[in-house]
């Protein structure tokens, strides 16, 4: 069962789920009695009448607040939203000074339009739960059954509900602090709010889908090559990142942990301090380290291994193989931690049997340590390759993603990956839309990417073959 | 916010031309002028340079001393020494809103061809390290920098603490002068709805930008006045680095208003030169970049 | 004879493998921690009697606490931007791991209408790069008035806010407690809160020392959206922001060996805390699946 009937599958769920609560709603009206036909204008007159005080009110309490914030604040950010905003900001000259008038704010009017659109959404689900419950009310009255009273409802909030307690606080942080500010910025990315279209100077208004056109079209103004080569490092980027990293901590874990060495402790501890200082510092040092007239440089000249200086950072090359490396020394100390936890808990007699049928340590470790080590971290392996797609820090703090070039349109260089050329263009062009263009990008490809993996893990999963 | 009236007339009347001239957009003023220092010129080690005055000789002395020789070749800002010496322009006319109107730009031509070619050259010297920040240079022989570094250049070279206007180059048996940016600070204000908060603003801002709290400044930070009153202070006239400055100013053209787009083009063609990408050009591939350089700049003017 | 033959060879190879591997162990300590003791060097280079900015040599030749000094004295607001840095690093901690321990309990334990739909919205959410939205959070925390002088509250309620999306690793460690201590104590009587509190939490100490652990060490080194938030207010600047902006700064010259010191003394408090928990990082990372 492929993802794709899935999918189909989930849509046709959808559409017969609000089939049938149309239905539904349609039944309660026409069979409720008066207190619940109400209850179809003033939410919560039913549980009111029915002496459940608690909900009637918060029903009564949410309906009055919503008409409240549609009539002062909500309509008019609505109705702004097909235009964004025509009244624009003017300087009035006439006075002693001049004073700036302001007029629509196309960011807010977007930022305000898609909360209000939210709310009505939430007002049309509570609504949709009053009528239930009142259709519940009835079919309980019908059946001879007792209402839930008010101390009930608290008392459940705390059992059954307990569940639904605890997730009301995160929930409402998610959306307002992720849900909202995306969903904001997807829209931006058909708009054309960029350094000449800032609010509250100037008005921004919708493009449709010219920026989309204008990341993937191939010419020298064009951010089409130049958003290919970024894509590219990025996905060669994460790939070494991820795999040399995992490997070669794997080794060193191995290593440490062979029998015969001394002073275990010492060596994993010796690692593992690199972890704990904060990168900002340790990067930016690494960085001056290479610099054209840092130390490495310096004492290579200075014993006499090479005649000029090894330019580092200023050669595309140079510098993103030495990023690699770089990233390496941050994350063995990491991977070796894990490695070792992971090590530790292969039980020994599976190495003994495999040594008594004369298997030698490579054999070993292709057929008992690789696979348990896949097995275990697999997942990790995922998250740490959608994590390095947008590792900001480590190339940020190195070179910023210099070297630009002529080759690179919107200010990306060689080393940038689509992260921090989308913070680039934020912060340093305030190019909004391209940025918010790139961010959608970034998206697919972790999503793409993710999904492939997640189809390939379960066979990985197997832990039958594992045995 | 736009300066109008009599605090328009203070600004052109109290400060030197070049300050007057950045305060200006259009026809309309727009900030108060504080300093007029804002350009750059070269500390040396006296002990390891011994003919500032040539930039070949320059940067041979710093080789056998193996010394550094920083200039910021991958910023616009130090970049248009090179091709403001040659002759080439590269302006922009804005109008009084800050938008973009006609891109001035000769760099594709041969005397283009000419500036780049020396960049190409200085940054295959083996001294040769990009970079204006004296803190961040580990071996400086000589650095083009501006008067805030001038404590700290003070510091690294010592008792061999010298300043000199810009070299000049030679190319193609041609010998040029650097050139390059005059550059003021000026103080913005911020749009105000409301007119008395306006009228206070203004007046903080005159404050600032007058004789008396300019010659503070220099007296405490350094920072080179702009205010004609204060410039004939006998402090100010005897500063080694404003002298150097000064010096320099006379072959500069003031900077001007730049759109974003072309520091961060400016930054990609220094990036390549620094790279090695031209080490081996012809003249005919060079001027191909040039064109590309110059089109891209044209473009940002719409 | 034979076998003494084998044994012998096999020890000496053994012998020559881990001398080997000793000399490859000494090598990684030395490149692992030569830019630590450089940077350690560098922050007892005074400022005042050798060059305050980069040199070509890493040990002083005149040690001083000059820059310690200094990033204790009236001019500098080191100490308040430690202070508000470890304000919210402990914020965080706290308020992150309850928020994520409700989520992760709540999905752990209870499967209702929505779960999947909701499982499959966050993990999607999940994939946009966090730079994103960081404008748009930017005008939000503004028109609370939670930027600039209210920036360190602003950073811990975004911080927060969306801590629950962060639960994987939780909710791995809490699915193998084994449901059937909860439903012994359901038939008891005691309510799913009181299950919550006091059955489920105390067993699920490791992974909560896991997750404050991972929040208290993420504000030392959050540069990118401390510094949008607290643009321009320099009290509110935390650590790695303020330490940045002195390097970064062209006018800031020989502030270099300043920086080091400062980045040795963030790095010591986070340093100790990794060590001593450790174990705990280990068990939380590898989701439970190493236990006993």
């Amino acid at each position: 069962m492929g993802k794709e009937s899935k999918l189909s599958a989930n849509i046709q769920n959808m559409f017969s789920n609000i089939g049938k609560n149309v239905k539904e709603i349609g039944v309660t009206f026409t069979e409720g009695d008066w207190k619940t036909k109400v209850s179809f204008l003033i939410m919560g007159f039913g549980q009111l009448m029915h002496k459940q005080f608690l909900r009637g009110i918060v029903f009564l309490a949410v309906e009055i607040l919503f008409l409240y914030y549609m009539i002062s604040f909500g309509a008019k950010y609505l109705a702004g939203i097909p235009t964004l905003g025509t009244t624009a900001t003017y300087v009035d000259k006439s006075g002693v000074v001049p004073v700036t008038v302001y007029g629509d704010n196309s960011f807010l009017i977007l930022l305000y339009g898609i909360l209000t659109i939210f709310v009505i959404i939430a007002f049309v689900y509570l609504w949709r739960v009053n009528v239930r419950q009142n259709r519940q009310i009835q079919t309980y009255l019908a059946q001879g059954r007792k209402l839930p009273t008010s101390k009930e409802d608290l008392y459940s909030l705390i059992n059954e509900n307990f569940d639904k307690t605890l997730l009301a606080l995160p929930n409402l942080g998610v959306f307002v602090f992720i849900i909202l500010p995306i969903i904001f910025m997807i829209c931006v990315a058909f708009t054309n709010f960029d350094a000449d279209h800032q609010p509250p100077a100037a008005l921004f208004s919708w493009t449709g889908f010219a920026n989309f056109k204008n990341l993937f079209s191939i010419g020298s103004a064009g951010f089409g090559s130049t958003f290919f080569t970024v894509l590219g490092w990025t996905l060669v980027w994460a790939f070494f990142a991820t795999f040399l990293n995992y490997f070669l901590g794997m080794g060193v874990a191995i290593m440490i942990n062979k029998k015969g060495i001394k002073f275990k402790k010492l060596w994993r501890t010796i690692l593992v301090m690199t972890i704990a200082i904060p990168q900002f510092v340790s990067l930016l040092y690494v960085y001056k380290m290479f610099a054209n007239d840092g130390l490495v440089n310096g004492y290579l000249l200075k014993w006499g291994l090479i005649d000029n200086f090894i330019p580092f950072w200023s050669n595309a090359t140079y510098a993103r193989i030495l990023i690699i490396i770089i990233n390496v020394w941050i994350g063995i100390p990491y991977m070796m931690l894990m490695a070792t936890g992971i090590l530790m808990n292969i039980p020994e007699d599976l190495y003994e049997s495999a040594r008594i049928d004369g298997a030698n340590g490579f054999q070993m470790f292709m057929k008992i340590t690789l696979p348990y080590m896949l097995f275990i971290t697999g997942p990790y392996l995922l998250t740490s390759f959608t994590g390095n797609l947008n590792n900001f820090n480590v190339i940020f703090l190195l070179t910023q993603g210099n070297p630009k070039s002529m080759d690179l349109v919107g200010g990306a260089g060689y080393t940038d990956l689509l992260i921090t050329w989308l913070y680039k263009l934020t912060i340093n062009d305030t190019n909004y839309r391209m940025a918010a263009v790139i961010g959608i990008m970034v998206f697919v490809v972790t999503a793409v990417i993710s999904l492939v993996v997640y189809r390939i893990l379960p066979s990985v999963k197997d832990e039958e073959g594992f045995q | 916010m736009e300066v109008i009236g009599d605090y328009a007339n203070f600004v052109s009347t109290s400060n030197d031309a070049g300050a007057v001239g950045a305060a200006t957009m259009g026809d309309a003023i727009y900030a108060f002028p504080v300093t007029s220092d804002n350009g750059y010129f070269m500390y040396y080690d006296k002990s390891v340079v011994t003919d500032p005055t040539s930039l070949e000789k320059i940067v041979a002395d710093c080789e056998a001393a193996g010394k550094g020789f920083y200039m910021e070749i991958n910023s616009g800002w130090y970049q248009t020494a090179f091709f403001f010496a040659t002759g080439c322009q590269l302006t922009y006319d804005a109008d009084s809103n800050g938008k973009f109107m006609k891109a001035n730009v000769t760099y594709a031509s041969d005397n283009g061809v000419k500036a780049l070619k020396k960049m190409i050259e200085l940054s295959k010297s083996p001294s040769f390290f990009n970079g204006s920040a004296i803190s961040n240079a580990t071996n400086p022989g000589a650095i083009i920098d501006g008067t805030w570094d001038s404590g700290a250049a003070k510091e690294v070279f010592g008792d061999n603490y010298a300043c000199a206007k810009l070299p000049t180059f030679t190319v193609d048996g041609e010998t040029f002068q650097f050139s390059g940016f005059g550059g003021f600070k000026l103080l913005g204000l911020k749009p105000q709805t409301d007119t008395n908060k306006a009228v206070v603003c203004l007046e903080l801002a005159k404050y600032l930008s007058s004789a008396e709290v300019q010659l503070a400044r220099y007296n405490e930070v350094g920072w080179g006045p702009s205010n004609m009153e204060a410039q004939a202070d006998s402090a100010v006239q005897s500063d080694e680095a404003l002298s150097a400055l000064a010096e320099q100013l006379a072959f500069t053209i003031p900077q001007g208003q730049y759109p974003n787009d072309y520091w961060t083009l400016a930054t990609a063609l220094g990036d390549d030169v620094i790279a090695d990408k031209y080490d081996n050009a012809s003249d005919e591939e060079l001027m191909s970049v040039l064109e590309e350089f110059q089109a891209t700049c044209e473009s940002y003017a719409q | 004879m034979a076998k003494t033959n084998k044994t012998r060879s096999k020890s000496f190879h053994n012998k020559v493998s881990n001398t080997i591997t000793y000399i490859v162990l000494i090598l990684m300590s030395i490149i692992w921690l030569f830019p630590f003791v450089g940077l350690v060097f560098q922050s007892f280079r005074s400022y005042a009697t050798e060059y305050g900015g980069m040199v070509s040599y890493i040990i002083p030749k005149a040690f001083s606490w000059d820059n310690y000094a200094y990033l204790f004295s009236e001019e500098c607001s080191f100490v308040r931007w430690y202070l508000n840095t470890l304000i919210i690093a402990f914020s965080v901690a706290v308020l992150n791991t309850i928020m994520i321990l409700c989520v992760a309990y709540a999905l752990s334990r209870s499967r209702f209408k929505g779960r999947n739909f909701m499982m499959q919205l966050w993990l999607i959410l999940g994939m946009f790069p966090g730079f994103l939205t960081m404008i748009c959070l930017y005008f939000l925390l503004k028109q609370i008035g939670l930027t600039q002088a209210g920036a360190i509250p602003g950073l811990i309620l975004v911080t927060v806010a969306s801590a629950g999306m962060k639960y994987y690793v939780s909710k791995g460690y809490l699915d193998t407690v084994p449901k059937a201590l909860d439903e012994s104590a359901r038939i008891d009587g005691a309510s799913n809160a009181r299950i919550a509190l006091t059955i489920i939490l105390p067993l699920a100490k490791p992974i909560i020392i896991y997750t404050a652990l991972e929040a208290f060490m993420a504000p030392w080194c959050d540069y990118v959206f401390a510094s949008y938030v607290a643009f321009g207010y320099s009290d509110s600047y935390n650590v790695a922001v303020a330490l940045q902006r002195w390097v970064w700064t062209n006018d800031y010259q020989g502030f270099f060996t300043r920086f080091c010191a400062g980045g040795v003394l963030v790095a010591i408090p986070v340093t100790i805390l990794f060590m001593c928990l450790q174990k705990y990082y280990v068990e939380g990372v590898t989701g439970g699946a190493v236990k006993g």
